[in-house]
C-alpha cells in the first residue's frame, strides 16, 4: 500500500498537538514505562485519525482519545504479565535489568500506581493526577459517575497506604509483578 | 499517612516527571498512518472523499463502535482483511434471509480484526487476542459461525511470519475470566473442591495455507482469590489436542506421561508467574469430548497445594507462532458441574 497523500487536516494537527504530551503522560502513568506511555499515546491519536470523520463530530474527541490510551496501556500491561509464561530462566537475576535513571520516589509512587487494578488506576490518574471531573472521568471510560466515585476513593485509599509502607520501610520493594514485567521488557530491548 | 492534597501533588509531579519523546511519538504515528490504505483513513471531518464513505462506515459499523475497537490498527494488512471481510460480510448479510429462525444457526457474523475485537455469543465471548503480535509481522480475524444454546462454531483465520517459536496470537472462544470479566451468568470462578466435571467436546478442522508452528489447545486458568478481576492467576492448565511445527513447550520440562480418557499425554511444567501444566496428546486429534477435570485432578496431583483454588475460565483456541491458516470449529461446547 503506498503511502497516503499530503499531510493531516489542520484540525486534526491542532488537536494532535494540543493533547499529545498529556496523552504521552496519561499512558506513562498507566503502563509505569516512559517508552510504553510514548507508544500507546501514538497509537491513541492514529486511531482518532483513521475514525476522524466520526470522532471529530462528538462533543468531545479528546474523550474518545483518551480512552483509546487507556485501552491500549491495559491491554499493554496485561500482554507484558502474560507473555512471561514459560520464561523460566528469567526471573532469576532480573535486578541488573532494573531501570536506574529514575530517583527511588518515583519507583515507589510508580510501583504503587501498578499495583492497582487497571480500572481503578485509570480513575486516579485521571480525577487526580489531570484534574478531571467526575463527569469527564465517567465519558473517558464509559462507566457511571457512582463507579467513578467509588474507584476513585478506593484506588486513593490504597495508595496512600502503600505510598506510606514505602517510606517507613525506607526502601522500594522488590519483586512485585508488574516490576517484573518492565524489567522482563527492559531486558528484551 | 499522606493527606488527599499530598496525594494529588504526588500524582500531578509523576506525570509531569514523564517528558514525551515527541519526535518518537510522531514518527510511530506517521509510520502507522502511512501505512493505513487511503481508503480507511480519513482526517476530513464529516465530509471527505465520497468513494471512501460509505465504505468506512460501513465497516466501521460492523466492526464496532469506537469504544469497542482494540488497539489501533498498524499493519495495512490488517485493515485491507478487515475492508475484505467486511464487505463479503455485507455481501452475505444482503441476502435475505429464509427458513424457520428457531432450529437454524445463525449466518456468519462479521470478521473482527483488530487486538481485542470480540463478540459475546450466550455465556461465551469470542476473542481477537493478539497479545504477542508485534513479536513478527501478520493478521489474524475471527468470527463466529453458529450459535444455539450453549453449541458455538466460529472460525480464525491468520497469516503471521517472524519472531520463531513466539506466539503473535489465541484467537479464542472465553468462558468466565480474561483478565476481568465480560459476560455474567458464566457459573464460574467455581472452587475447584466443588467441581464435579467441566464437560465439552470440540469439533474443528485445520486448513493450513503455509506450514504452520501452532497448538490447536484448551486454556484452563486457575486463582486463589474466589472474584479475580486484574490478579494474576495461579495456575494454567492447557490441554493441547493438535499440535504441529516445533516445540511446544521447552522438551526439558517434560514430568511424564499419563493415559486420560484412552489416550496418551506428554505432560510438560513450566511457568514463571504461575504454575503452568502442558498436556500434549501424543497423536493429534481434531475431535474431543472430554471431561477437562481429569486433567485439573492430573495436575493438582503434582502441583503446588493451593494453586487450584478456583477454576476461573476455560478458553479454547489457536495458539499460533507462525504460518498462514484457518482454524474452524464447528461445534464446541462446555458444561460446568
Amino acid at each position: 500500500v503506498s503511502s497516503r497523500a499530503g499531510g493531516t487536516s489542520e484540525e486534526f494537527e491542532v488537536f494532535f498537538v494540543r493533547h499529545q504530551r498529556e496523552l504521552a503522560r496519561l499512558g506513562y502513568l498507566l503502563t509505569g514505562d516512559h517508552a510504553a506511555g510514548d507508544d500507546v499515546a501514538a497509537d491513541a491519536l492514529l486511531a482518532a485519525w483513521v475514525n476522524w470523520s466520526r470522532v471529530c463530530s462528538r462533543d468531545r474527541p479528546i474523550a474518545y482519545v483518551r480512552r483509546m490510551t487507556i485501552n491500549l496501556a491495559a491491554s499493554r500491561v496485561r500482554r507484558d504479565v502474560r507473555e512471561r509464561r514459560g520464561l523460566l530462566a528469567i526471573l532469576p537475576g532480573l535486578d541488573q535489568f532494573a531501570p536506574v535513571a529514575d530517583s527511588a520516589a518515583v519507583i515507589d509512587v510508580r510501583t504503587a500506581l501498578m499495583r492497582l487494578p487497571a480500572g481503578r488506576r485509570a480513575c486516579i490518574v485521571l480525577r487526580y493526577a489531570f484534574d478531571l471531573s467526575e463527569t469527564e472521568v465517567a465519558e473517558a471510560l464509559e462507566i457511571s459517575v457512582g463507579t467513578v466515585k467509588s474507584q476513585t476513593s478506593k484506588a486513593a485509599a490504597q495508595l496512600r497506604l502503600a505510598l506510606a509502607q514505602f517510606r517507613s520501610d525506607g526502601a522500594t520493594p522488590a519483586g512485585t509483578d508488574v516490576e517484573t514485567a518492565d524489567q522482563v521488557r527492559s531486558r528484551r530491548r | 499517612m499522606i493527606d488527599d492534597e499530598q496525594l494529588r501533588d504526588v500524582l500531578r509531579r509523576e506525570a509531569e516527571s514523564h517528558q514525551p519523546d515527541l519526535v518518537g511519538l510522531r514518527a510511530r504515528f506517521e509510520a502507522g498512518r502511512a501505512a493505513t490504505p487511503a481508503a480507511v483513513g480519513t482526517d476530513q471531518c464529516g465530509g471527505g472523499s465520497g468513494r471512501a464513505r460509505p465504505r468506512l462506515s460501513r465497516l466501521t459499523l460492523l466492526l464496532g463502535s469506537p469504544g469497542r475497537r482494540g488497539a489501533p490498527i498498524l499493519r495495512s494488512a490488517i485493515l485491507v482483511a478487515a475492508v475484505v471481510c467486511a464487505v463479503s460480510v455485507m455481501v452475505h448479510r444482503a441476502q435475505p434471509q429464509t427458513g424457520p429462525t428457531a432450529t437454524v444457526p445463525s449466518p456468519p457474523g462479521p470478521a473482527y480484526c483488530a487486538s481485542g475485537d470480540d463478540e459475546v455469543l450466550g455465556r461465551y465471548w469470542l476473542l481477537n487476542n493478539l497479545w504477542g503480535a508485534d513479536k513478527g509481522t501478520g493478521h489474524q480475524c475471527v468470527r463466529s459461525l453458529s450459535h444455539q444454546g450453549s453449541r458455538i462454531g466460529w472460525s480464525t483465520d491468520w497469516d503471521w511470519s517472524g519472531g520463531p517459536g513466539q506466539v503473535k496470537s489465541f484467537a479464542s472462544v472465553v468462558l468466565g475470566w480474561e483478565w476481568g470479566w465480560k459476560v455474567p451468568g458464566t457459573g464460574l470462578p467455581v472452587a475447584v473442591s466443588d467441581l464435579r466435571t467441566v464437560r465439552t467436546n470440540w469439533n474443528f478442522t485445520l486448513t493450513q495455507k503455509t506450514p504452520n508452528d501452532l497448538d490447536v489447545a484448551y486454556d484452563l486458568w486457575f486463582h486463589n482469590v474466589p472474584h479475580p478481576t486484574d490478579e494474576n492467576p495461579s495456575a494454567e492448565v492447557r490441554v493441547l489436542l493438535y499440535h504441529t511445527g516445533g516445540e511446544a513447550v521447552p522438551p526439558a520440562s517434560k514430568v511424564g506421561t499419563v493415559t486420560i480418557d484412552g489416550a496418551s499425554w506428554d505432560l510438560y511444567r513450566t511457568g514463571s508467574s504461575w504454575d503452568v501444566f502442558s498436556f500434549v496428546r501424543s497423536s493429534p486429534t481434531t475431535s474431543a469430548e472430554l471431561d477437562l477435570k481429569d486433567f485439573i485432578d492430573k495436575a493438582r496431583s503434582i502441583g503446588v497445594p493451593g494453586s487450584f483454588d478456583y477454576l476461573s475460565s476455560v478458553q479454547a483456541g489457536a495458539d499460533v507462532r507462525t504460518g498462514s491458516g484457518r482454524l474452524t470449529t464447528t461445534d464446541y461446547s462446555v458444561r460446568i458441574d
